[in-house]
């Protein structure tokens, strides 16, 4: 395991990393009780707080997980992508220290806005915005967040790009893009969407700031447009920072590398940039200022929004499937080989197929002529969380399960623990999806604090199975995951080395045999994810048909 | 462990080109739409009417009018065949609250925001909702095919009350 075996974390970087750990956690741990505020309230078996309550907890817990969690991640993983996988130095400690103060402001920042009732929900809509005297807290910690992601941002450039002496020598930067680790190109790569987003983050918040203290006007319609396109920009740098971390996972937990040439691995990143900008359309399928025309463009264009992650879907899957026949399985034995009980490969896996899921009903949320049937309505989250809370979320906590070890140098505190966390936290936001799904198509709107007296009896059903079960199985297992963290910082045993931390936590990978590996059941993922597509297509038109209000 | 390097034979290359085939194969979404008829450019299908701006006055003068016309004493309104319907909507409510409609009619409901961004969906079995931005009114065009009630609620976040903007039309033979 040579990649393993490579990784030396000076203490510098020991030091800004374990920062970036203590405050990422925090946040969503705060994040995740917000959640657990919300399903008391949004239960309907339960309704055991006001629904002012309800408002302010969406709003604290979509801005700490989703702005914040995510974006701490993500700026930490420039960090490890421009230090300890490329063995260099940052450009400069000093402005990713400054950085990451900045975002640990925002979010205290953010915090004491939502603790004191703004309840505008991450939207931050204006003009309702108005009416929280509160609100300028939240632009403002929107630009003080932009700007400290900014900052880090360019040390992780200055430290990459800066490896190249000569800057006209064409010859070096190939060399250069050449070298690179795939999970470094794909940071890389991500910029070409996080800087342009982070400075329109920064022109429209520091407007709307300014707004929220009567220092300027702003257009209600084009903030609307613009938030869409940020917060669109936004999104996607979790979706392409997960692959990123995959590719590091494999081969970290199964010893398996690139099949085929790492260079249409790191290609494959560069998609993203070309795939994702012109798709924000389909936030406002259901917007009735856009004219026809574009919404059905838009809609064409975003079928390719998934293009790009079915086809690292196919690779890495291709990676384990090699490096099982190499080691002389076939399919159905390499299957079962794999190290399902190491918790970071256990994440890795349940993170791609929570993706996957979502994947497919986000598919049917981004068709024009279903909009009017599904936007807004409890289908919107019930995709968001295997998406978001699976796909990033539960990979990145693979990433830790590894990566807290080796920067402590201590063992992971309840390995046998964190062996079933990720299945059980997959589980229950499968299930919170599915029954959140049935909920959606029955009408249940997004974002709503009770579904209230006279609402069709159906919908306290599948809410009270969608969050009375699902989000309290998955807080439980957000709570398993926190809490084996601080366990291991505390009572972990303590080891010399980063890889004597991490030494024991899976099934040793199996000898090499042979040198060749096909990988023809890679191709499975991504066949059925096409197919189901199309089935729930065609099924979704038929409910949209049968439904006996009629758009004639 | 011993170093390998990428099996790059003509059979992986094969299968790489099959995993682009299979990925962009999303695209037959294209001619599954227009199998379906679900396809048309044109404004109209689903269609929410041209966005032009109104002010809030003229739109709450359509709805006065209405309930003078079609006001009913319990404060609902029934709007005869062919006749537009005017929904005001304001924190954290739907005027009018109830509305009488004929069964297998086709009305437009002409929708408008206020204040603030509120949105709306009429719920019956499933639910077909709109954005509604403030000062822009907005027009679904329904034919309801079943008797019984349609739930309406408001689905944009509009502030404390947001749960409460709730209305209802009751689809009669
Ligand atoms: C244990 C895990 C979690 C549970 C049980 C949970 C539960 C919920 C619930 C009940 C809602 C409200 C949905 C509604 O009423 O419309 C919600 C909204 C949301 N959650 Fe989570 N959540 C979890 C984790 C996460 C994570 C990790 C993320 C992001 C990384 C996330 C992102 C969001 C977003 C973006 C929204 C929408 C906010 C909005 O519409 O304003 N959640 N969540
Ligand atoms: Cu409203």
């Amino acid at each position: 395991m040579d990649l393993l075996e490579s990784i030396e974390i000076e203490a510098d970087d020991r030091r800004l990393l374990g920062a970036f750990a203590v405050v990422g956690l925090a946040t969503m741990s705060v994040g995740g009780l917000f959640a657990l505020l919300m399903k008391l309230v949004r239960t309907p078996a339960l309704s055991i707080l006001p629904a002012e309550t309800y408002y302010q907890a969406l709003t604290g817990h979509g801005i700490l997980m989703f702005i914040f969690w995510m974006g701490f991640v993500q700026t930490a993983f420039l960090v490890v992508a421009g230090s300890v996988l490329i063995r260099r130095r940052l450009w400069s400690y000093r402005l990713a220290w400054a950085g990451l103060g900045a975002m640990t402001l925002a979010a205290a920042l953010a915090l004491a806005g939502v603790l004191q009732g703004t309840n505008i929900t991450y939207h931050a809509a204006i003009p309702l915005a108005a009416q929280y005297p509160g609100a300028w807290m939240i632009f403002l910690s929107f630009v003080i967040l932009a700007a400290g992601m900014l900052l880090i941002v360019l040390d992780f450039a200055l430290t990459v790009l800066g490896a190249v002496e000569r800057k006209g020598d064409l010859d070096a930067w190939a060399a250069l893009f050449r070298s690179l680790p795939v999970a470094s190109f794909a940071a890389l790569a991500g910029l070409f969407i996080a800087v342009p987003g982070l400075f329109a983050a920064l022109r429209m918040f520091g407007l709307a700031w300014l707004w929220s203290i009567g220092r300027a006007t702003v257009d209600p319609g084009m903030y609307r447009m613009d938030w869409h396109i940020v917060f669109h920009i936004y999104h996607y740098v979790p979706a392409l920072t997960l692959v990123g971390v995959a590719y590091v996972l494999v081969e970290l937990t199964a010893d398996a590398r690139s099949v085929y040439a790492k260079p249409l691995a790191k290609s494959l990143f560069l998609l993203y940039p070309v795939f994702v900008p012109p798709t924000f359309v389909y936030h406002l399928l259901a917007d009735p200022s856009l004219p026809q025309q574009v919404k059905l463009a838009g809609t064409v264009l975003s079928l390719l929004v998934g293009v790009p992650t079915v086809l690292h879907t196919f690779i890495i899957v291709g990676m384990l499937e090699a490096r099982m026949r190499q080691a002389g399985f076939d399919a159905a034995a390499g299957l079962r080989r794999l190290p399902w009980g190491n918790p970071a490969f256990g994440s890795l896996a349940v993170g791609l197929v929570t993706l996957f899921v979502g994947g497919l009903m986000a598919y049917a949320l981004i068709q024009e002529q279903l909009a009017p049937m599904l936007h807004n309505t409890f289908l919107v989250p019930a995709y968001v969380h295997p998406i978001a809370a699976g796909g990033a979320n539960i990979t990145y906590m693979g990433a830790l399960y590894y990566g807290i070890p080796m920067l402590l140098r201590r063992r992971l505190w309840g390995l046998r623990l964190a062996r079933w966390q990720p299945y059980v936290m997959g589980a229950a936001l499968i299930w919170m999806a599915i029954f959140g799904a049935a909920a959606g198509l029955a009408g249940v709107p997004r974002r709503y604090a009770s579904v209230g007296l006279d609402a069709p009896a159906a919908w306290a059903t599948w809410m009270n199975l969608a969050l009375g079960v699902g989000a309290m199985v998955a807080i439980g297992a957000g709570i398993v995951f926190v809490g084996t963290m601080l366990m291991t910082a505390v009572a972990g045993e303590k080891v010399a080395s980063p890889q004597a931390a991490v030494a024991g936590m899976g099934p040793l990978p199996p000898p090499v045999v042979r040198s060749s590996g096909w990988t023809l059941l890679a191709l499975v993922p991504g066949t059925v994810f096409v197919v189901g597509v199309v089935v729930l297509t065609v099924l979704a038109f038929q409910r949209l048909w049968g439904m006996p209000v009629q758009l004639p | 462990m011993s170093e390998m390097t990428a099996p790059a034979g003509k059979g992986s290359m094969r299968l790489l080109a099959a995993a682009f085939g299979v990925a962009f194969s999303v695209l037959l979404l294209v001619p599954i739409w227009s199998a379906m008829g679900v396809l048309d450019t044109e404004a109209g299908h689903g269609d929410h009417g041209a966005a032009t701006v109104m002010a809030a006055e003229d739109f709450q003068a359509r709805v006065d009018q209405q309930l003078e016309r079609f006001g009913q004493a319990d404060g609902s309104v029934a709007i005869p065949p062919g006749t537009d319907v005017f929904v005001m909507a304001r924190q954290y409510a739907f005027v009018p609250r109830t509305i009488h409609l004929k069964r297998g009619e086709t009305y437009d409901l002409v929708f408008y925001a206020a204040d603030v961004m509120h949105g709306v969906s009429l719920i019956m079995g499933g639910s077909l909702s709109s954005v509604l931005l403030p000062g822009t009114p907005v027009t679904i065009r329904v034919r309801p095919t079943a008797s019984g009630t349609i739930a309406l609620r408001c689905t944009e976040y509009c502030g404390a009350g947001h749960h409460a903007m709730t209305a209802s039309i009751t689809v009669g033979d």
